[in-house]
């Protein structure tokens, strides 16, 4: 094996001419692959840092009560069934130096403001928690009281509805909307501040922030209850082990709860699935470049070696056998297919960096949908760089296959025939 | 003269290298065949986008009040409860469903409401479009119902029809036989189910009548055979005299709700679904609280927001509702069910032309813009402060995701090429080396360096051109093959495909485009020629 490689590196730097041309191709083949996979990973970043972030904020563990999973898993109602003592659970959990933070989560029903006269449709309140670091580094306050969340019986809208709705910082307005047992809820509150997400969306639009308990009391749960809690871990900190540990410590202190981790939740992000539909069809595409530049790869390898009889008769003549030469010959398949393919995906990254340098912004819904969020970001991800390589691995076991066979057989008496 | 010399070397030299050139043309097959395709596929992706914005919801014009959200600049404006209305009368109506150019146009009214089912409890939140009946299929050709009827005529003391949505997301359907037991709304796990099977047969001797039913795996196929035969059954009353009295011992309200229900119901579809709410009734602990799920011909109670409220939360009006068909919907968008416009101005008291918008649907998309202009003008002379949007503005979003694939198409199309012309420069410099006696004397015979650049670039151009053909053909066998059976996994389509469809555009840009590059790139390795003497050629060596 390591003669095999030894004779394929030496056979790629006397014959660089005629693997320039492989080069090239994987090179550009891998760089836009890079760049088309690259968009797919930025939308499903922008994402998971924009829309997601609000409703489905992140979370290393879930906290339900078994009674919520057990109803949830028939389809019933689970609301209604909350964890009752949500603050003193809270301080248990902070007290396990592995978990940084626990935030109780609410959810966000559709809600009308009426403001100035009008009643305004589809609205949606999201809870933020004081100690919620995570949200908070979402949004900035761009006008009004600069505080990240806002007082009590405030809120703080989306920086588009000064425009949108012509609402202004201190305006009255009424929440209209349904409490967890399906009763006419309303609250009045006023506008404290105008807020904008870093990674803004069409669907954020007409979301508007609200101190935690504010929401928790508007659709109906006492103040030291909640349906499940987040947990966030430190660092480095595996959820699956936590996991474990947790559920032991649960029955060990007789607590009726169940822990989830992202791997093992039911519950999906519907815009992560969406976008995520999308990167399937880009692979899709990628598949069929991949098919065709393995056709061209073909041809190009099969001319060179034709061109290389006489070198392969020669080894034959030093006493080689065909499977020794194919795997030397594979191996120089692979290798310049490799550097090719690395070369792409390492100009991908330049430009990937220069791209987002330029921090191209927009606030057209249309342009955000396409990108995710109001920032075109071109992301990487291993799978990106996975993929890429082992569809070069495939184009190299393809070429081998369907040109190796038929190049191999020469005669070792070619190694002395004078040149044509 | 020179002509046929031409022609005769270029055969001649294809027939002698057909060999070398092989796997070039069929690079070259596969590359046309596939920008034809990615071609096709974008044309068809946009024009099922624009087909699901125009023929299910929009049409390709709307007229609507100044302030609607929908004649704003953006579209993430959010509406109001209160609506403002456009109030044309027949006349204009007659004038603009005569215009040659429209297919049709009708008055209608952007609603929401909320479903309840009959026993009370929310089933869901609705899109509502109140549209003239008799024009929604005209109007909006994808409405055509998939299950039921998409006749949403209305006749004044009946329950409204309404066209729903199909109950349906991206991820698959939620509906269910309301009247039927599904494994899921037992409580008991395998091993408990024995116990429930035992205690219920004991209960209600004449439904189960092969027991005993002694283990889940092997009875209870049985079991829910003859429990699912007896909720379609339609004796009633003399099954509610057989319930055991003990369950009466205890007043319980559920129980007594579910019995009322059932003994004054009179709708022949919805006896075993209250049938199964009486067990669950019966049975609170083995099996699930039960939401009634929709169906078509589901009765239900329709609250409609007042039109014109100036309080903050003001009382509905109810309507009685039936769920007469399940129609298409945008899977990635807003879902929207259909009423007819003379049933929602009945109930909402409002005047026989308000609208909150008039759609109208033209017979070639490429009139919008004329038929828009006379609709302006007519507003114009009719002094109407309404405005004329078209589906492009009011599909902005959606189309959005049309124009990020033509974007990912075109790049991709252009890597094909430049894949294609990197091996053309590969194998025209291939050939020059080991055709170099041949080149030599054909130079040395007489030919110039121009007039062998030209044959050798023909040969190029020819075998790029016969590829094309071969890929078209291939092409043209996908593209009958996708029109029929679709493109699947496209969730932002109702059908979840694509359908191509067989246009010549796509062909004619694959010989545009890949004849002429093939050509001109080859010209590169070939300008070499201009550097060498005939005896050059006739060297050894490389």
């Amino acid at each position: 094996m390591k003669l095999a490689l030894q004779i394929a590196f030496r056979n790629i730097s006397s014959h660089k001419r005629k693997n320039r041309i492989i080069f090239a191709v994987t090179t550009v083949l891998s760089f836009f692959m890079f760049l088309f996979l690259a968009f797919s990973d930025g939308e499903i970043e922008n994402i998971k840092n924009g829309v997601s972030s609000f409703y489905r904020p992140h979370w290393d563990l879930r906290v339900f009560t078994k009674e919520f999973i057990r109803l949830d898993d028939r389809g019933e109602n689970p609301w209604e069934e909350t964890i009752l003592n949500a603050d003193e659970l809270k301080k248990d959990l902070l007290a396990f130096p592995e978990i940084k933070e626990v935030i109780s989560y609410v959810p966000a029903n559709n809600v009308s403001l009426f403001i100035n006269g009008k009643k305004y449709l589809y609205f949606s309140p999201i809870a933020v928690e004081k100690n919620d670091s995570f949200i908070q580094s979402k949004y900035e306050i761009v006008e009004g009281n600069t505080e990240l969340i806002s007082e009590k019986n405030t809120i703080s809208l989306h920086y588009m509805m000064k425009k949108l709705i012509g609402a202004k910082i201190g305006d009255e307005i009424s929440i209209v909307g349904d409490t967890i047992f399906d009763q006419v809820t309303m609250a009045k509150v006023r506008v404290s501040s105008f807020y904008k997400p870093y990674f803004d969306n069409p669907n954020l639009a007409s979301s508007f922030l609200m101190p935690f308990e504010d929401l928790q009391n508007y659709v109906g749960y006492e103040q030291n209850e909640a349906p499940y809690l987040i947990i966030r871990l430190q660092p480095k900190v595996n959820p699956e082990k936590m996991q474990k540990q947790l559920i032991s410590w649960a029955e060990d202190t007789n607590k009726e709860l169940r822990f989830f981790t992202q791997k093992t939740s039911s519950r999906q992000d519907q815009w992560a699935m969406i976008y995520g539909m999308i990167r399937y069809i880009i692979i899709a595409m990628t598949l069929i470049t991949f098919f065709i530049a393995a056709f061209g790869m073909m041809n190009v390898v099969s001319v060179n070696l034709l061109e290389r009889a006489k070198e392969i008769g020669t080894y034959y003549c030093l006493g080689c056998e065909k499977p020794f030469l194919m795997a030397v010959y594979t191996i120089e398949i692979f290798l310049v297919n490799m550097i090719g393919g690395i070369a792409g995906i390492l100009l991908g990254q330049g430009a990937r960096l220069i791209v987002n340098a330029l921090k191209i912004t927009s606030e057209e819904p249309g342009f955000q949908i396409v990108v995710g969020s109001s920032v075109f970001y071109l992301g990487s991800s291993l799978s990106t760089v996975v993929w890429i390589i082992g569809g070069l691995a495939i184009i190299t076991i393809l070429t081998s296959l369907s040109t190796l066979g038929k190049a191999l057989k020469v005669s070792p008496v070619v190694a002395v025939q004078e040149l044509n | 003269m020179i002509n046929i010399m031409y022609k005769t070397l270029i055969f001649r030299s294809l027939s002698r290298h057909k060999k070398k050139g092989r796997r070039l043309f069929v690079l070259m097959a596969l590359c046309s065949a596939t920008i034809i395709l990615l071609l096709s596929f974008k044309e068809d992706f946009k024009r099922q986008s624009e087909e699901q914005l125009v023929q299910l919801r929009y049409g390709h014009l709307e007229i609507v009040p100044p302030d609607s959200p929908l004649a704003q600049k953006n579209l993430i404006t959010p509406p109001t409860e209160n609506l403002s209305f456009i109030n044309f009368d027949k006349d204009f109506d007659i004038w603009l469903r005569s215009l040659p150019e429209v297919a049709e146009a009708s008055p209608s009214i952007t609603r929401y409401g909320i479903a309840y089912s009959l026993g009370g409890e929310t089933e869901s939140w609705l899109a509502l479009l109140a549209v003239d009946a008799k024009r929604l299929a005209s109007l909006l050709p994808l409405t055509k119902a998939l299950e039921g009827s998409d006749d949403i005529s209305w006749t004044e003391g009946e329950d409204v029809p309404i066209l729903r949505a199909t109950p349906y997301s991206i991820f698959g359907s939620y509906t269910e036989n309301p009247d039927i037991f599904y494994r899921y709304q037992l409580r008991a796990n395998d091993e408990g189910l024995p116990q429930f099977f035992s205690e219920i047969s004991k209960d209600f001797p004449k439904i189960f009548i092969s027991p005993p039913y002694q283990n889940a795996a092997d009875d209870w196929n049985r079991f829910l055979t003859e429990w699912n035969a007896f909720l379609i059954k339609e004796d009633v009353h003399e099954w509610l005299d057989e319930i055991p009295d003990y369950f009466f011992e205890d007043y319980d309200w559920k129980l007594d709700d579910a019995l009322w229900e059932l003994r004054e119901n009179t709708n022949f579809k919805r006896k075993p679904f209250l049938k199964k709410k009486v067990f669950q009734a019966l049975y609170p602990n083995d099996i699930v609280d039960l939401w009634e799920p929709v169906y078509v011909g589901k009765q239900v109670t329709l609250q409609l927001p007042l039109i014109n409220a100036t309080e903050v939360i003001a009382l509905p009006v109810a309507v009685n509702a039936v769920y007469t068909g399940f129609c298409a919907v945008d899977p990635l968008y807003q879902e929207v069910s259909f009423m007819d416009i003379n049933a929602f101005r009945y109930y909402m008291g409002l005047k026989e032309n308000e609208a909150t918008e008039y759609i109208v649907r033209l017979h070639k998309s490429s009139d919008v813009e004329k038929i828009k202009a006379v609709i302006e003008d007519k507003l114009l002379e009719m002094g109407s402060d309404a405005k004329v949007v078209d589906w492009k503005h009011l599909g902005e979003m959606q189309m959005t995701t049309a124009t990020a694939f033509t974007f990912v198409i075109g790049l991709l199309i252009g890597l094909f090429i430049i894949i294609v012309l990197i091996f053309t420069v590969n194998l025209v410099l291939i050939s020059l080396l080991q055709r170099k006696k041949e080149i030599g004397t054909g130079l040395a015979m007489g030919l110039s360096t121009g007039q062998t650049t030209l044959l050798m670039s023909a040969e190029v151009g020819l075998i790029a051109f016969v590829s094309c053909l071969l890929g078209s053909v291939f092409a043209l066998v996908l593209v009958v093959l996708f029109s029929k059976i679709g493109i699947p996994g496209m969730v932002f389509f109702a059908s979840g495909k694509v359908f191509l469809q067989f246009r010549l555009y796509p062909f004619i840009m694959a010989f545009l485009i890949l004849v002429p590059s093939t050509m001109l790139v080859s010209f590169i390795p070939l300008s070499q020629l201009n550097e060498k003497m005939p005896v050059d050629f006739f060297k050894e060596g490389k």
